[in-house]
Formats: C-alpha cells, structure tokens, sequence
C-alpha cells in the first residue's frame, strides 16, 4: 500500500565536540491522506528533528522518506515546498516584519499571484480580509498563527507539517485554531504531522499518535487505544501529567 | 481570622496613559496560593508589575497593601529594599534573569552581596533538596546555557527562593515548559508553601495549571478581576460566562 507520506528507518546524531545526541534512532511512520498524526514527547525527544528531516530541512544519516510511494530522499525545502509547508511555533517571525500578510502569503505560492484565493483562504481560517492589509506586528499571536494556516493551504501544498504551533498561545486562542484544524479535518482539507508537548491536545485532533523519547518511538497507535491502553511506562507518564491538568 | 499578607483593592494601573488594568480587587492570606488567570493582554502581569514597582507601568488609583502598608505612595529606595529579600519575582524567560555564560555559583552569590546577605551553601542546599533538584555543586558550577529551559526555571526558582522571601510572584514561568515539566514545577512551589510556608501568587493564562496549585483563583479579563474566590468555587461553580470559557479551553484527554 502507498501511503501519502512514509518515513522508514530515520536515523539522525548530532554531534556536538565530544557529546554526541541521539535526536532520530531507527522512526517509522506513515500518513494517510486526510489523516492527523500526532507527536508528542517532552522538550528534546526529537519530535521537532523528525519534522525538520520530512521537511529536508537537515540531512538524514540514514532512513528513507516517501511521498505518493516516490522517494524524496535529501530533496532541499525549496524542493519539497511542492507538496508540503511547515507550520511554526513562533507565527510571527515566520513572517516577513516588513511585508503585508497579502503579499506574504502569494509569495508562497507559485505561479501568478491570485489574491482572490487569498481571501478567500483568510475567511476559510476565520479572519477578516482587512488583516491582510496590516504586518505581522500589527496581528495578534492567534491570528498570526490562522495566517500561517492560510499561507500554507495556498501554496497548494498536501501536507502541512505544525511544529508546536499553539505553544506560543494561551489557552483560549489555542482552542480556537484547535476548532479551525478539527473543522478542517471534518471537511477533509487537512492531512498533516502535528508535533506537540501537550498529548491532550493531541488526543483531541489526531487520528495516530506516535509517543517519542530520547530520538525513539516508544509507542505507535490509533488515538483510543494509546490513551485508553497506553503500553509504554513513558506513555503512562504524560498521559499521568495531562489529566493532572484536567479540572475534575 | 484573616491574614492578608497582600491585598489590591480598586487598582488602575496605566502604561503611558491608556489603563491596561481598569479595575482589580484581590488579596491572598499568608501561606496560600493565588492563581491569576487570563488570557493574553488580559492585564495579569501588569498587575505583578505594579506589585513590584516596575517603572514601565504606573498606578493611577488604588492600594497595593503589603502586610497592611500601601506600597503605591512608597518611596523608591523603601521599596526597593523589599524586592528580592521580602517579594521575589520569577518571570516566564528564566534565562533573561541569569547572565548566560557566568557560572551560578558567581551569580548566586552576586545577588546574596547586592543585598548585603552571606553566602551559606548549606543553606542553599536544603532549598536545592526542597526543589528536587540533586547535586547542588554540580549545578553551581555550570552555566545557564548548559541547561535545559525546565533546569533554569527551576535554578531561577532557587535564586529567588534563596534569600527567603515571604511572598513569592510567578509570571507565567510554566509557559514555555511542556506539560511534564509544567506539572512538576508547580509540584516544586507546592513544596516551598508546605515547608516554608511561602505565599505564592502565579500567573497563568492555564486554568489546568491553576487547579494543580491553587487556593484562591482570581481571573482577569480586559483589564479587570471578573471573578474572585476560592480555587473550589471558581473551578466547580463559575460564576461568569468568561470563567466557564476558559475551563471549556482547557485541553482535555479524549479516549
């Protein structure tokens, strides 16, 4: 079976003077189309590394990426941006300081600039056209971030890679975009790899859900059944800090 | 009967003219935990920073009392005098507080001599224990660069923590942790209010954080306290439609 977008045997060191960092030891993964998969793992599990390698963002030391069942093994971003967009923690600086929303977001396409498919994409995240007319700095965190959801269905792109992307947020926009993505789901607009600390989140918009620690996948698995019968201790842990947070 | 160790009533506080906080009434008694909730923009840090007398805001009208003395009409050098040894402050970006290639150990005592307070590892010890974190000397010996963003929050707790404050002011320092390291930062402040019976007030934008630790919750909302009680009452029968949102907000486990 050809899966949207597969990954097999990551493997990725850094090495850093004598240290050196397991950040990817032997991943595997695999995407449908119209499909969530979820990451979650603390701050240096290698989530964001594994993001950074789909997107060819930094070289593999080994492993095989496949989009539509071709490889695209050490492609550059400016070749992958084709099919996939990355979306990041920190909205605003992912955007020019100097340049309109409106033209940051049809510089990211390719071909002739369409500026009513940008409209109409701005609506469809749930912003007023006017916005588009102001600069990141002039736009809240929130909005900033439904922007960078815009820009990244207007390039055409199948795959959107979100790396932390409501981190930044406080709680309330952050279920806000989280309504935005679940609709989007709904409709079937979205496929992605959707990278979080927070498996609660998580368990609310993904379909799978891969568990990583210290660069490995500890656990892999529909979202009942690794919140309802996790298997791995580590699994056990997070899922220990979630419901801590929940309000009996 | 009541022990207020830190109470608001009626505050405007202002950045240039426009009032960021329109109207806040709060107190916490000693001992206790208070969670100040909000979204962004909501005024809870400007609250914390006319609580320690930060020059980027001013106070327009009402009292900040300190066990009963209004720190508003102070002067200056009497205040600053209470910061560090009598309010500490902790604030979301441990690395801001810490120069990033010193050794704590340099920093630490730095801070013991500007106010005039003698270095005493032993006692610095016991804290690191409380705090949970092990091998002190190690630590002390490292820098903040070397650590992970959870480790300084923590090392920044300690710093604060070490010159025996009675009150304690959290901004946002579990923002930009992750759910794990979040849960077990509070576990920490939860041990200081248990062993040294320091008061704590936290800010966080987080509901869930706030019914991990909380005894009083109050939240903000535009400018303003829109709803203030105890943790019990505000988590289990809100009062306004704003509180009910944002206890609807908080990320949920779906099975």
């Amino acid at each position: 079976m050809t899966y949207l977008l597969e990954g097999k045997h990551l493997n990725k060191t850094f090495q850093e003077k004598a240290k050196t960092t397991v950040a990817l030891s032997d991943v595997n993964f695999y995407l449908n189309k119209g499909e969530v998969l979820g990451v979650v793992g603390e701050s240096g599990s290698g989530k964001s590394t594994l993001l950074k390698a789909i997107a060819g963002m930094l070289k593999l030391d080994q492993g095989a990426l496949f989009y539509n069942g071709t490889e695209y093994t050490g492609q550059k971003p400016r070749q992958t941006g084709k099919f996939l967009q990355m979306i990041f923690q920190d909205a605003k600086s992912s955007f020019d300081p100097r340049m309109i929303m409106e033209r940051s977001i049809m510089e990211s396409g390719r071909g002739a600039k369409d500026p009513e498919r940008v409209k109409e994409l701005v609506r469809l995240v749930g912003l007023e056209e006017e916005l588009l007319q102001r600069k990141p700095a002039a736009l809240s965190g929130g909005q900033c971030q439904r922007m960078a959801i815009a820009r990244a269905f207007y390039s055409n792109a199948e795959i959107i890679l979100c790396d932390e992307m409501t981190s930044a947020l406080d709680v309330s926009s952050q279920a806000r975009v989280l309504e935005l993505l679940q609709n989007l789901k709904k409709e079937g607009r979205l496929s992605a790899v959707f990278v979080s600390h927070d498996i609660a989140l998580v368990s609310m918009l993904c379909d799978r859900i891969m568990v990583m620690k210290d660069g490995v996948c500890v656990e892999q698995g529909v979202t009942p059944q690794v919140i309802g019968n996790p298997q791995d201790p580590y699994t056990r842990i997070l899922l220990e800090s979630a419901e801590r947070q929940n309000i009996k | 009967m009541q022990d207020k160790i830190l109470e608001i009533k009626d505050l405007q506080i202002a950045y240039d003219e426009e009032l960021a906080v329109k109207r806040a009434s709060l107190f916490v008694e000693r001992g206790e935990v208070l969670c100040i909730v909000g979204e962004s923009g909501s005024g809870k840090s400007t609250v914390i920073k006319a609580i320690t007398g930060n020059k980027q805001v001013k106070v327009k009208g009402g009292q900040i009392l300190f066990e009963g003395e209004d720190l508003v009409p102070m002067k200056r050098k009497e205040r600053q005098k209470l910061l560090g040894t009598r309010i500490g402050l902790i604030q979301q970006n441990p690395a801001g507080a810490f120069n990033p290639i010193r050794k704590f150990n340099v920093q630490f005592k730095e801070t013991l001599k500007s106010h005039s307070l003698p270095f005493i590892l032993e006692k610095l010890n016991q804290l690191f224990v409380t705090l949970g974190l092990k091998n002190t000397t190690g630590i002390l010996k490292s820098r903040p660069y070397e650590m992970s963003g959870g480790m300084n929050q923590r090392i920044a707790i300690a710093a604060a923590m070490q010159m025996d404050p009675e009150l304690l002011l959290c901004d946002e320092i579990t923002s930009a942790l992750d759910v794990t390291t979040a849960i077990s930062v509070t576990d920490e402040l939860l041990r200081l209010k248990n062993e040294r019976g320091t008061t704590i007030i936290l800010v966080t934008h987080n509901l869930g954080i706030a019914a991990n630790i909380a005894d009083r919750i109050a939240i903000m909302s535009k400018g303003e306290v829109i709803e203030f009680d105890t943790a019990e009452r505000v988590l289990h029968d809100p009062q306004q439609e704003y509180t009910k949102s944002l206890l609807r907000d908080v990320p949920k486990l779906m099975v």
